[in-house]
């Protein structure tokens, strides 16, 4: 450890950590009211006079002791001793559910903080609480707050720097559960807290798991519960005394309940699929237009002058492939991944994205996933990027990886803009529908049958609902902006590589010796001439890129005269549903994993392909 | 032996403590999913096989059980509700003293075999809402199942913004999260919203979870007094 102080914030999700985290560091971190998003873990510095303090942004969690990643990351960190204090926020609301897990971590006896956030809401509710006597009763200091306002942010780290104690408090257990945890950590020479993680959780094959594994059958035998479930209780009725102690309920007013509109059947649903439909048609619009505003910037000022140059022929390959890649990229991140965001964010903070799962629960079940699915599934229809980094919400390895699947399936707008463009302009709406038809019948068909064969076991959803309300515009731009340079930073790397090595592969004669090579398979598979398969290859930079290369190869916009209706179809079809661009695939590969990512990858080629060949086949 | 007299509208019973206890004994074995033979009776009662024959013919005779050959003893539906209501006795006076007086679970286990056949049905139920209006509550023990009140039913079984209190949770392993948010034996709940397709949100401690109905299905609960 280095001589710097280091204090790490712990608490539940959404009571406002990640908000006193940024009031006090300054440093842009992501604040969410979805229970889970924090899961990386953030750092910032502060500094208090002239001393540089350390501190750590833990994910919010409810327990220190279940299998969860961040639960485990948290229980490593506070085993290790990894911080010298802890900032322990609680939910002034909610004071009760939040001790919970404050008991838990006072058992490992690391210096304390109490911050008791969002006083004034509870001070709404008609709840009075004693933060003296709190603080008598818990042996740390406690530190009414209100983080959304920035009320009182310095005494924390005042507080924190002044020597905090180590609390006090300290559940009293059933009997047999004392006796156990006593003689366990007489005999291994652990202390406490150790020994009542042992209990709960009896890991691993060394003395002490088969010790605690013993006492703990011994235990259940007499009280017909788990130590676990033992514990829990006697936390929980501690927190319930506890919070009764130091908190008087006054008689509130009665408020309108807004969940009595939005998680009833009706008219929660139609809210919600109209919110959906709003939410496509704002990036839809919104999306293309600002796209088109960067492309034809990039054609204008970058494209044409690089041109202009005349560079010798591999310079100037090299750098108009650079070029060109940074406008996939800026095409992609700005209009669409940034707008998403931003309506993401609005939609996460306001708390409203907790009831949305619920209503979509069943539907949901269906392809074996929960709830929380539906975000990833509605982010897809707009881009698969942030789509596939919502991901990360699912509970389940399980769970991640079938809406992996479906959201690389699913059309995004760069798909729409190649339905719209090729089929809908030349073939027809009705066509163009039914493209989107096919589509999904093999998102819904692929969901029905990866719920049956992908492995893990199915839990349901256990998602507490946020509090609603009125998401602070800073910091849903902030957060925004944040996913939006995670975007930048993963998908932008691969797209210059890619870019570049097709640009030289270009260059070098090798498109054009592939397209001869691909030539029969291309015409005889799916009946299309080989520039339309080479356009393909390069949807893989951004989709779009399929549609606009299958014009300049054709040497002209008007594709009607160059390729037949079916041919236009088939193309649309196989583009649409052809391997990821490759933004999807480094963030697949950065979300799941390399062999799910080339599995995913390698699906959707077969599935492009074996379905364009079909639909040859029924058509000609 | 003590006699008693369980009144039904018309009827009147007499039946003895072994025979209390016969049909007890039947309940819990069918309640394990097992064929109630002679055998298994006599396994589970210490006494000697000529009472406990004595007490099958006796009640046998009052249409209180039947025997159905190789597939062992049944219950009548009077059979039935009299040994339900055995019982329920039971479950009542031993969470009374295990968990009001903190007597040992066998102890009170004992002891309440012997005071289950002389307490009558009115002070049981007045009992009964004493613990619950203390907040007591009853863990079960592995002789008897204890915990579960005739009243108590899976969640989804109950309508919204009724009060309810969790009587018990299946699985308690895979849902440990339940526990952590406080969904523990005794914890007061509500249904908040419940949707058609039996997903539900429920309060607790001041918090609103939403529940897929595989989740819901495994919360037992019972409606607050």
């Amino acid at each position: 450890m280095t001589g710097r102080l280091s204090c790490a914030l712990i608490g539940n999700p959404s009571v406002g950590k990640s908000l006193i985290f940024n009031h006090l560091t300054g440093l842009g971190v992501e604040v969410s009211n979805y229970p889970g998003t924090t899961v990386d873990l953030m750092r910032g510095n502060v500094c208090f006079q002239r001393e540089m303090i350390e501190l750590v942004d833990l994910p919010g969690i409810y327990s220190l002791e279940d299998e969860s990643e961040e639960e485990m990351l948290v229980r490593g960190i506070l085993n290790r001793k990894e911080v010298d204090i802890l900032i322990a926020v609680l939910d002034a609301t909610h004071l009760e559910r939040n001790l919970y897990l404050l008991l838990q971590v006072a058992e490992y006896k690391i210096p304390m903080v109490i911050v008791l956030n969002m006083v004034d809401e509870a001070e709404k509710f008609g709840i009075e609480i004693d933060y003296d006597l709190l603080s008598e009763k818990i042996g740390s200091p406690v530190i009414p707050t209100v983080a959304s306002e920035g009320k009182n942010m310095e005494a924390i780290i005042d507080a924190a720097s002044g020597n905090p104690a180590i609390p006090s408090i300290s559940v009293p257990y059933d009997h047999h559960i004392e006796a156990a945890a006593r003689s366990l950590s007489k005999i291994f020479g652990i202390e406490r807290s150790a020994a009542l993680q042992a209990l709960v959780r009896p890991e691993g094959s060394d003395d002490l798991a088969d010790s605690a594994q013993e006492l703990g059958v011994e235990i259940e035998k007499r009280h017909n519960m788990t130590p676990h479930q033992i514990i829990a209780t006697n936390r929980h009725n501690f927190s319930h005394a506890l919070a009764g102690e130091v908190t008087e309920q006054h008689s509130r007013p009665p408020r309108f309940d807004l969940d009595t509109i939005l998680t009833r059947a009706f008219p929660g649903i139609p809210i919600l699929i109209a919110m959906i439909i709003v939410i496509l048609l704002l990036v839809f619009t919104a999306g293309a237009f600002f796209e088109d505003l960067i492309v034809t910037f990039f054609d204008i000022y970058a494209i044409e002058p690089f041109l202009a140059l005349n560079l010798p022929g591999i310079a100037s390959a090299i750098g108009l492939s650079i070029i060109i890649a940074l406008q996939a990229g800026m095409g992609i991140a700005f209009p669409y991944v940034f707008i998403f965001y931003l309506v993401i964010s609005i939609i996460e903070d306001s708390g409203y994205l907790t009831r949305a799962a619920f209503l979509a629960d069943r539907s949901m079940h269906r392809f074996g996933m929960h709830g929380q699915g539906i975000i990833p599934m509605v982010l897809g229809f707009g881009c698969s990027v942030p789509a596939l980094m919502s991901v990360r919400l699912l509970a389940t390895r399980r769970e991640r990886i079938i809406a992996s699947v479906l959201v690389t399936m699913i059309p995004c707008s760069a798909r729409t803009v190649v339905i719209s463009g090729i089929v809908a302009s030349f073939i027809g709406l009705a066509a163009a529908f039914s493209v989107y038809g096919i589509v999904l019948l093999l998102v819904f068909a692929t969901g029905i049958v990866l719920s049956k064969v992908t492995p893990g076991q199915q839990f349901g959803m256990i998602l507490e609902m946020s509090t609603l309300r009125v998401p602070r515009p800073d910091m849903v731009v902030k957060k925004a902006w944040t996913r939006l340079s995670e975007f930048l930073f993963i998908a932008m790397p691969l797209l210059l590589i890619s870019s570049v090595f097709l640009g030289i592969f270009e260059y070098l004669g090798f498109v054009s010796a592939f397209q001869d090579i691909i030539t029969p398979y291309s015409e005889a598979v799916l009946g299309l001439p080989g520039f339309a398969a080479t356009a393909l290859l390069f949807g893989i930079l951004r989709k779009e890129m399929a549609f606009e290369t299958l014009a300049v190869l054709a040497g002209t916009s008007d594709l009607g005269a160059v390729l037949s209706g079916v041919q236009l179809y088939i193309f649309a079809v196989v583009c649409v549903l052809f391997i990821p661009c490759i933004s999807t695939i480094a963030v697949l590969i950065r979300e799941i994993g390399k062999r799910w990512a080339i599995l995913i990858s390698l699906y959707t080629v077969a599935l492009g392909i074996i379905v364009g060949a079909l639909l040859k086949i029924g058509m000609t | 032996m003590a006699y008693y007299i369980i009144c039904d509208s018309n009827t009147l019973y007499m039946q003895t403590s072994l025979e209390e206890d016969l049909l007890e004994t039947i309940l819990l074995i069918q309640q394990d999913g097992n064929v109630p033979t002679l055998e298994r009776i006599l396994s589970h009662l210490s006494q000697p096989e000529a009472s406990i024959s004595t007490a099958l013919e006796q009640c046998m005779h009052m249409d209180l059980i039947i025997s159905g050959g190789s597939q062992g003893y049944h219950l009548t539906p009077a059979g039935r509700s009299a040994a339900e209501m055995v019982a329920r006795k039971h479950a009542v006076l031993e969470c009374f003293l295990k968990e009001t007086l903190g007597l040992e679970a066998e102890a009170a286990s004992r002891e309440a075999c012997l005071l289950e056949h002389d307490i009558s049905e009115e002070t049981i139920e007045a009992l009964d809402s004493f613990m619950q209006s203390k907040g007591g509550r009853c863990r079960g023990s592995r002789r008897r199942p204890c915990s579960i009140p005739p009243e108590s039913g899976p969640l989804i079984s109950f309508p919204e913004g009724e009060p309810l209190t969790v009587t018990f949770v299946h699985c308690p392993g895979r849902h440990r999260r339940l526990i952590d948010l406080g969904v523990i034996e005794g914890e007061p709940i509500t249904i908040r919203r419940k949707l058609h397709n039996e997903a539900v949100v429920i309060s607790v401690k001041g918090c609103d979870i939403a529940l897929s109905p595989e989740v819901a299905s495994e919360i037992h609960v019972r409606r607050r007094i």
